[in-house]
């Protein structure tokens, strides 16, 4: 599920309380739902031994995870995405307990959003502000249609609001990509960028809103009248939201791009009003910095080796971390940083051991040393979750876990307990 | 004959396929089929002397990859390749953070040249790669 988190899923329950359809969710979201109960969902913990996976108990698993840790001079705890913040505050205890770093699935997607933040702060809203006032719409380096399917339909363009009666009909959508994606498809205006030259389209339109003469033809491969356009009618907006995505934070320029679209937004606030927010991917990645940050006072990247949260970004993230041969064990949980990393990064986590705490098999997984499936939050067991624009939504138990499967908070318990132990 | 090979933009995305197979089901075919795939215009394909469903070896400074080709439906974007997050794209992508911890995922030059005889790796293939 993606940072939407739909609130309005209805799942039809048959005998035994096994899974038969899911209603109003996307395909993603669907999906979710139905591998819960698949026949690839792992049931007992797992432990390697010459190559080769056995089932131990849980006992087992959990004080050799704790083991493995509490040996480690630098572990890393990654993941915590999709998994319930109660799940992340034990995980921030156990990465004090081991002095370990704890990082989250933020660091290879909005990261370089959260440094922009902190340097320039950000104007935003939650997304039933959007749905009831935004009357444009900008979707930059974001394909939402893709990447978040119900997002134009639920909070931005299509739906009703409270001052747009008429819905889609009262809106304006303008994509920028370097492609014309799905979401461009229908789009109002679209501005086809060059790879990499975000940076200077954004600062040409911070110069026309500002009054300034663009001495050439072209921008970053936008002609510049077409920018003249789409500003005017930014400019012109009653209230305007722009969504970005990894189209701004994982190409050239990285938190620049951000900072300087956060710029873009307050300049535009001197004539409308005007707020932007980050589509963010997992269903609670929000979660992670929320929880992060009211416990540490960091969103992400924090690092316990001190006896004390210390954050610096290019130093104490995961991928900077792998990628050095720092890290000497690692906790996995909620995550696939295999399938998502680096191969650079992933060559290093694959030479230590590492310990999982995920209920499907991923290539994490076959790399790991230690596996233990926990119940699926939102599906097997409850908790919070934040939305992509930090609003905190209830997640609700709706089947049974599989027999011994705990949640993962009582997992990471369990292992505090142990480290606790060893570490008196 | 020289072989035939582009110089091209590698752009990664996310794709609903892509969404619904990493949902459980990433050590099945239909992950690799929905991010063991790159997307180019006919224009770039016309160039390489490939069709749809044919394989291409993608190179960068940082690892190679076999994929497989599909016309792009989001035409035109002469000179970029667009290949799904996922394992499949990490073997080539730049691991260079610049102190943001975000790799650069997005904008890297690449080379790409037709590999008729070559087949996409699956899963363990690229699993047992890094591990080695």
């Amino acid at each position: 599920m993606c940072g939407s988190l739909c609130d309005d899923v209805v799942v039809l329950l048959g005998d035994g309380g096994r899974i038969i359809e899911v209603e109003n969710a996307c395909a993603v979201g669907a999906s979710k739902f139905l591998s819960a109960q698949s026949e690839h969902r792992l049931k007992t913990p797992l432990m390697k031994k010459n190559g080769k996976f056995v089932e131990v108990s849980l006992e087992k698993a959990v004080k050799e995870t704790a083991k493995l840790l509490a040996d480690a001079e630098r572990p890393l705890l990654y993941g915590w995405s999709n998994t319930e913040c109660d799940a992340q505050r034990v995980g921030l205890e156990l990465a004090e307990a081991v002095g370990g770093i704890i990082d989250s699935t933020t660091t290879i997607c909005h990261g370089p959003s959260v440094l922009a933040v902190q340097e320039v702060g950000c104007s935003t809203c939650t997304l039933g502000e959007v749905k009831n006032r935004a009357d444009v719409v900008v979707y930059w380096g974001s394909n939402p249609i893709h990447a978040h399917p119900r997002h134009m339909s639920r909070y931005t363009t299509f739906p009703r609001g409270f001052f747009r009666e008429k819905g889609e009909k009262e809106r304006t959508v303008i994509v920028v990509d370097v492609r014309r994606t799905d979401t461009a498809k229908l789009a109002d205006y679209f501005i086809q960028v060059k790879p990499g030259y975000d940076y200077e389209v954004i600062a040409a339109m911070r110069a026309i809103l500002k009054g300034y003469y663009i001495n050439a033809s072209e921008v970053g491969g936008v002609p510049t009248s077409k920018i003249k356009e789409v500003v005017e009618v930014m400019k012109n907006a009653g209230f305007g939201a722009l969504f970005f995505g990894m189209g701004l934070t994982m190409t050239r320029g990285k938190h620049r791009n951000i900072d300087n679209a956060i710029s873009l937004i307050a300049d535009l606030n001197s004539f409308s009003k005007w707020i932007l927010m980050p589509m963010r991917g997992h269903y609670n990645v929000s979660g992670t910095g929320e929880t992060f940050s009211w416990v540490t006072g960091y969103p992400f990247a924090i690092d316990f080796k001190r006896g004390f949260p210390y954050y610096n970004p290019g130093e104490t993230t995961s991928i900077d971390l792998l990628i050095r041969g720092e890290v000497d064990a690692a906790l996995i949980v909620a995550s696939d940083p295999v399938s998502h990393f680096p191969a650079a990064a992933v060559r290093h986590l694959a030479k230590i051991p590492v310990a999982t705490i995920e209920p499907h098999q991923t290539p994490t997984v076959e790399i790991s040393k230690i596996v233990i499936p926990p119940a699926i939050a939102g599906i097997e067991t409850e908790g919070t979750a934040y939305r992509m624009d930090h609003v905190p939504i209830r997640l609700r138990k709706v089947v049974d876990p599989p027999e011994g499967c705990l949640p993962d908070k009582e997992i990471l318990e369990m292992i505090l307990d142990e480290v606790r132990k060893i570490k008196k | 004959m020289a072989k035939k090979s582009l110089e091209m933009t590698l752009i990664t995305c996310r794709t609903i396929d892509q969404g619904v197979a990493r949902e459980g089901e990433k050590m099945e075919y239909d992950y690799q089929r929905a991010c063991g795939v790159c997307y180019m215009d006919y224009e770039d394909m016309r160039l390489l002397d490939i069709l749809p469903g044919d394989c291409v070896l993608v190179k960068s400074p940082y690892g190679e990859v076999v994929l497989r080709v599909e016309r792009s439906k989001d035409e035109p974007h002469k000179g970029i390749l667009v290949v799904p997050l996922g394992p499949w794209a990490n073997k080539i992508v730049d691991p260079e953070t610049h102190s943001t911890g975000m790799p650069s995922l997005k904008g890297m030059p690449v080379t790409v040249e037709p590999a008729f005889e070559s087949a996409v790796p699956n899963i363990k293939v690229l699993i047992s790669e890094l591990q080695s």
